[in-house]
């Protein structure tokens, strides 16, 4: 990869990943109002809000950072599965994607619950609180992966540790 | 060529990482199943 073409995923990577994580945090916070609020017109802006956020924010900006997290992986140094760190994103990334993508029918349905009837606070209480502990868990992992790509920290894989010393083995002796 | 010298093993970070991470999925496992009946009825 040239070094031009380096800046703009790793751009491309950080913008989608930061902007996911930005977008959980409000998706968290319209959940919380949608399982609190006495006000049915609040909860049902709020449930219809995190269909549109969660449709159009939220899922493309999660493909995005998956897809420019793995291309930028492979296009340097750092390899998909050489160093810990990197491994533990992908780790954590993959199956919140997919609870993700799974989660968004189920938030669809309450939207549309939502925007036909008039919630209380008991209807539909388990996939509500269910979507708040969802969204803090996703803002956990978000943020447990940002840490990761701050602090990097030290640790290769079997066969980064034998890549790395077969492609240059006096310094590594 | 030298001998491969050898491998320092996985950093601890890495268990403690791991472990963590099968609590969580655990944890939102229990909790799916355990909200997951009320939305089925509701549809119904």
């Amino acid at each position: 990869m040239t070094p031009g073409l380096r800046k703009l995923a790793l751009t491309a990577h950080v913008v989608s990943s930061v902007g996911w994580l930005g977008a959980v945090a409000g998706f968290l916070a319209l959940a919380i109002v949608g399982l609190t609020s006495r006000d049915a017109q609040m909860v049902r802006a709020a449930y219809l809000g995190m269909d549109l956020t969660g449709s159009f924010v939220i899922v493309p900006l999660c493909l995005a950072s998956l897809l420019s997290g793995v291309v930028q992986s492979l296009g340097t140094t750092w390899g998909l599965f050489r160093h810990y760190w990197v491994v533990a994103k992908l780790v954590m990334t993959i199956p919140a994607t997919l609870l993700l993508l799974l989660h968004m029918q189920p938030i669809g349905r309450i939207a549309r619950v939502a925007a036909e009837t008039t919630l209380s606070s008991a209807d539909l209480r388990g996939p509500r609180i269910e979507v708040v502990v969802q969204a803090g868990a996703a803002l956990l992992v978000l943020l447990a992966a940002t840490a990761l790509s701050v602090y990097k920290p030290r640790g290769m894989t079997r066969d980064g540790w034998r890549e790395r010393y077969e492609q240059d083995p006096v310094s590594q002796s | 060529m030298p001998d491969l010298p050898s491998y320092p093993g996985t950093p601890r970070w890495a268990y403690v990482f791991g472990t963590i991470a099968v609590i969580v999925l655990a944890l939102l496992f229990v909790i799916r199943h355990l909200t997951a009946g009320s939305l089925a009825g509701h549809m119904q």
